[in-house]
């Protein structure tokens, strides 16, 4: 029996990048200023590198003004009629949702001297589910996933599961990350951030740098009709009791996610076109990750690349950001190569693209791992 | 959307919060689990509610994990934010983890040696349905059991916290957690969950009660007052002396029920989101946990 097949019907992005998921230009050497400008940080007294969709991160309607672009253009591609559209399930993933706007009204509580002021005044996650739910119509009430670095993956493999028993006809998934003090002061904090890009799998890296990302999916239950170019079947999604903060470094259980996922998904090793990396190029997720997809591919390591580098982490909205510029790009025709991997790390028997490569048509494996153990494979068909 | 999720068992935990905190560490002290060093509220909240629930103690290795709460680790949050606002500092590191808002899922499978997909799913004081939902359709899909549990803590200090939530100085506040064994586990089931909807016809919900032949129906604290009005239902209405008000406080309610309910009772437990208008109803069977002890 094959597995089941929820075909991607809508993609919409904005990011570093730009707003649409064609960011990502092809033929190798690109024009793109890879290196993020810095942020200040007034609070805390730091400058850091960080991925940004434009500048105006103190506009307080930021975040319905980009999802309101990035859902109404996936929903537009989906051709998905207004009753087609109430009855579409609803999954975000984000590791801070609106954070920002509570840590604003407590910034202005500060400033204004007021008499025991609010940290946190607005809690929950479901604000933004709402606004999404009123603004676009969708009856069904939102699914708010958290599970760090994998939430927005982990989104897509739920709603894949309802897809494929008949309990919705389509679903949007998305996911968000934007600019908060907590997320940038914390990573500070974990001493995790690099200095000026991020170089996955290369000696010469220093850490990650995080990134701001909404993009949204919209999958379907219907194999009938046009044929979409790209197609979820799934995967699978473990916990790592190794630490709170990485993967176990021997790989063990990334091998164990990416054969669960094939296993899940009754993909042949040797169908495996290549492997979206995580690649966060911290020491420790590329030590876990290249173990582990070596270990999965004893025989013969597919191509790997990692999309950060041009985008930064993206955290909870990486599964559905990296999703949309991979995705677009393999139907463009060609693998993403890795921007900033010069070297191969001796100690790693791992090697990223350093050129772009031709997408055929196949199996692609998207690698999501996060704090909290959580560790993700999604399995994506390139028709 | 009907449902069908058997529940195998259920527990937990709950305290009325009042002007101060209650501690906890003399209770988590006669649990079966160790807490671990440093950890949240949330994640010994979490720990207690686990104490109390049976058959949770050598579950499968892929057990699937769903932590579902309204506020997740709303203290680390908060102390995060005065350390960065007011201190000019970054957070301490174990602090900003905790607030990630998976880690205290990350601590339940320590403690209980599991493996599976683990998240967790909020949807304010709707997030027990949402995890509801989710279960079900993992069940489908996975051979191992699902764990759901619910927990939301209140954030030092109590009456700063009433403040933040809209409600008056002397408003009953709780904070607990509460954990339902969901999947095949070879025993009968002690309750299953047939249906869960939401509408924003409120008018309506009187009406899928007689549809689907409830016996008994219960509002939860946050059903609005709207709901509350209605006084034509059929079934008998359930009051429950309330531990205090919390986003999940409507697990609490449903392990109420499920102590005390007779078999071929069935449930209609009614209840909505803060912010939007929409009634959700859960129906539920019971199969006599109460009687059974």
């Amino acid at each position: 029996m094959s597995p089941a097949r929820s075909p991607i019907i809508g993609l919409s992005c904005a990011s570093y990048l730009g707003t649409e998921p064609s960011g990502i230009p092809g033929g190798g050497a690109s024009n793109l200023n890879l290196s993020p400008p810095c942020i200040q940080l007034e609070s805390i007294g730091l400058s850091m590198p960080y991925y940004m969709i434009g500048d105006d991160v103190d506009n307080p309607d930021r975040p319905f003004v980009i999802l309101e672009d990035v859902i109404g253009k996936a929903l537009a591609r989906s051709e998905l009629d207004q009753q087609e559209i109430a009855k579409t399930g609803l999954l975000i993933g984000s590791s801070s949702y609106d954070l920002h706007r509570s840590e604003t009204a407590y910034q202005q509580q500060l400033e204004a001297e007021v008499e025991s002021p609010i940290a946190v005044p607005f809690t929950g996650h479901h604000r933004l589910g709402e606004w999404i739910g009123e603004r676009f119509a969708i009856s069904s009430e939102a699914f708010n996933i958290s599970s760090a670095c994998t939430s927005s993956a982990n989104a897509l493999l739920l709603a894949h599961n309802m897809l494929s028993q008949g309990r919705l006809d389509h679903a949007l998934v998305v996911g968000i990350e934007l600019f908060n003090e907590t997320t940038l002061c914390g990573f500070a904090g974990l001493q995790l951030l690099a200095s000026h890009r991020i170089a996955p799998f290369d000696p010469a890296r220093d850490g990650v740098i995080l990134g701001e990302s909404c993009s949204a999916v919209v999958l379907s239950a219907r194999n009938d009709g046009h044929p979409a170019p790209l197609a979820l079947l799934g995967g699978s999604s473990c916990a790592d009791p190794y630490s709170i903060t990485s993967a176990n470094p021997d790989g063990s259980t990334i091998a164990r996610v990416l054969k669960d996922a094939m296993q899940e998904t009754r993909i042949e090793k040797s169908a495996v076109r290549a492997i979206k990396a995580h690649g966060t190029a911290t020491l420790m997720n590329d030590t876990a990750e290249a173990r582990g997809i070596a270990a999965a591919f004893p025989d013969a390591i597919p191509p790997v690349t990692a999309i950060k580098p041009y985008t930064g982490h993206t955290l909870g909205a990486c599964g559905t950001l990296e999703l949309a510029l991979f995705g677009n790009a393999l139907t463009r025709g060609f693998i993403p190569h890795t921007p900033n991997f010069e070297n191969a790390d001796p100690e790693l028997d791992l090697s990223p693209l350093n050129n772009d490569a031709d997408a055929d048509s196949g199996i692609y494996l998207l690698n999501y791992f996060g704090f909290g153990g959580s560790n993700t494979v999604v399995v994506m068909e390139k028709a | 959307m009907e449902l069908n999720l058997p529940i195998f068992s259920c527990g937990g935990y709950s305290h009325q919060v009042m002007t101060h905190l209650p501690a906890l560490s003399d209770h988590l002290r006669r649990t079966p689990f160790k807490p671990p060093r440093r950890s949240d509220r949330l994640t010994q909240l979490a720990l207690l509610g686990l104490g109390q629930t049976r058959g949770v103690t050598n579950l499968p290795p892929d057990t699937a994990l769903i932590l579902a709460s309204g506020a997740s680790n709303l203290e680390s949050t908060i102390s995060n934010c005065e350390q960065i606002f007011v201190d000019g500092t970054t957070p301490n590191p174990i602090g900003f983890i905790n607030s990630v808002n998976n880690s205290t899922a990350y601590h339940i499978n320590q403690a209980l040696t599991i493996r599976g997909l683990t998240i967790t799913v909020s949807r304010d004081h709707c997030s027990l349905e949402a995890g509801l939902q989710l279960a079900d359709s993992l069940l489908q899909a996975q051979h191992a059991p699902i764990l759901l549990g619910t927990a939301d803590e209140v954030p030092n200090d109590p009456l700063l916290h009433r403040r933040r939530t809209g409600l008056a100085a002397d408003h009953l506040l709780g904070e607990g957690s509460f954990w339902f064994l969901c999947g095949q586990d070879g025993n009968e089931p002690v309750a299953r969950v047939i249906y869960n909807g939401s509408t924003s016809e409120t008018d309506g919900i009187g009406g899928l009660l007689s549809d689907l032949d409830v016996t008994h129906y219960l509002l939860t604290d946050q059903a609005s007052g709207h709901i509350r009005q209605e006084q034509t239902w059929t079934g008998t209405r359930i009051e429950c002396a309330t531990p205090g008000l919390y986003p999940t406080q409507n697990a609490y309610y449903l392990h109420r029920w499920l102590e005390t309910a007779e078999k071929g009772e069935r449930l209609g437990l009614i209840n909505n989101t803060f912010e939007r208008n929409r009634a959700s109803l859960t129906v539920i069977d019971s199969y006599g946990a109460g009687r059974r002890g």
